[in-house]
């Protein structure tokens, strides 16, 4: 009996402990792993694919561009705009729609564009007035609000290689057309140059 | 009264060059890591409703190519950070000068802070 409480003790005092011995401080679990917090930020150079560094980049650029053109900053009203696609022409799986979402977060946030939903989620619009709208309001709902504006582009890519160095050039380019016209009223591109050499570490 | 007046000139000259002195020490420059790269100039411009900012670099080494990283940061009139940009790579070929033109996305936004990080050379 006594043995069995014993083990019993010694059983629930190993599963207390390992309990409570998670590693850190206050708010934190697991604090000497090896996963550690970086800068969302950072530039990035563990390959020379298209990574977070590109992207922030690329939107950033094209952002500025964009809300430099005189058919946003001269606009009486800020213009409605609709996302289409970026095509991904390079021989990488490019998620271009980070890139188009990133461009519409921080135009929206400038306040001269407004965005109207794309064809990824135009889907749940429809749904959306389906489920709250009335029976007179359902027969007008695919009435769809016409954009001003819609953005489209390329993304591409040329890669060359040797037996000591490694080169890649994007080219991000965009475009805002005028649908009702065709007319393209603003381009521009993001030129990256990624050069991988086997003797060099870092970029 | 020719000293009180040597006096003034003398305390209004240092002052002027205080002042002057502690302006150009620029707290909208952060120099991180090895300062091998000059900021040469920044200023700024409306551009409608946002604020650009012009900065103008330079490598004074006659030997290397310099690759650093640089970011801006831009703040509201009560000195909150609203945004700051991602990290960019930039490259400075041997005595050449660069300018950087960056626009703040965002209307509300009035100061601005350069931050340039230079890596240790290898």
């Amino acid at each position: 009996m006594t043995k069995t409480t014993l083990i019993l003790s010694i059983t629930t005092a190993a599963l207390f402990v390992s309990g409570c011995s998670t590693s850190g401080g206050a708010g934190m679990v697991g604090y000497d792993s090896n996963v550690k917090y970086g800068d969302a930020k950072a530039v990035e150079t563990v390959t020379a694919d298209f990574g977070s560094t590109d992207l922030q980049s690329t939107a950033e650029a094209l952002t500025q561009s964009l809300l430099e053109s005189r058919y946003i900053s001269k606009a009486t009203q800020p213009p409605k705009v609709r996302l289409r696609t970026v095509n991904n022409l390079t021989y990488e799986h490019i998620d271009t729609k980070a890139i188009t979402d990133k461009i519409r977060i921080k135009l929206l946030k400038s306040g001269q564009v407004r965005f109207l939903a794309d064809k990824a989620n135009l889907d749940e619009v429809y749904d959306e007035q389906q489920l709250t709208a009335s029976t007179a309001v359902k027969e007008n709902s695919k009435n769809i609000e016409e954009a001003n504006y819609i953005v489209t582009g390329n993304v591409r890519s040329i890669k060359k290689a040797n037996d000591s160095v490694k080169d890649v050039y994007y080219n991000v380019s965009l475009e805002l057309v005028n649908p009702q016209t065709g007319e393209i009223v603003w381009a521009d591109e993001k030129e990256i140059r990624k050069v991988t050499s086997k003797s060099s570490v870092g970029w | 009264m020719y000293r009180t007046k040597n006096f003034i000139i003398t305390f209004a000259a240092t002052t002027l060059l205080v002042a002057f002195f502690t302006g150009c020490a620029s707290k909208d420059v952060t120099i991180i890591g090895e300062k091998r790269v000059d900021i040469i100039d920044h200023r700024t411009f409306k551009e409608g409703n946002f604020i650009k900012a012009v900065i103008d670099l330079e490598n004074n080494d006659y030997d290397n190519v310099e690759g650093f990283v640089y970011r801006i940061e831009w703040f509201d009139k009560d000195g909150i950070l609203k945004e700051a940009t991602a990290w960019k790579p930039i490259v400075i070929h041997k005595n050449q000068k660069i300018q950087i033109v960056e626009m703040s996305n965002l209307p509300d936004v009035t100061t601005y802070k350069i931050v340039v990080s230079v890596p240790e050379k290898l």
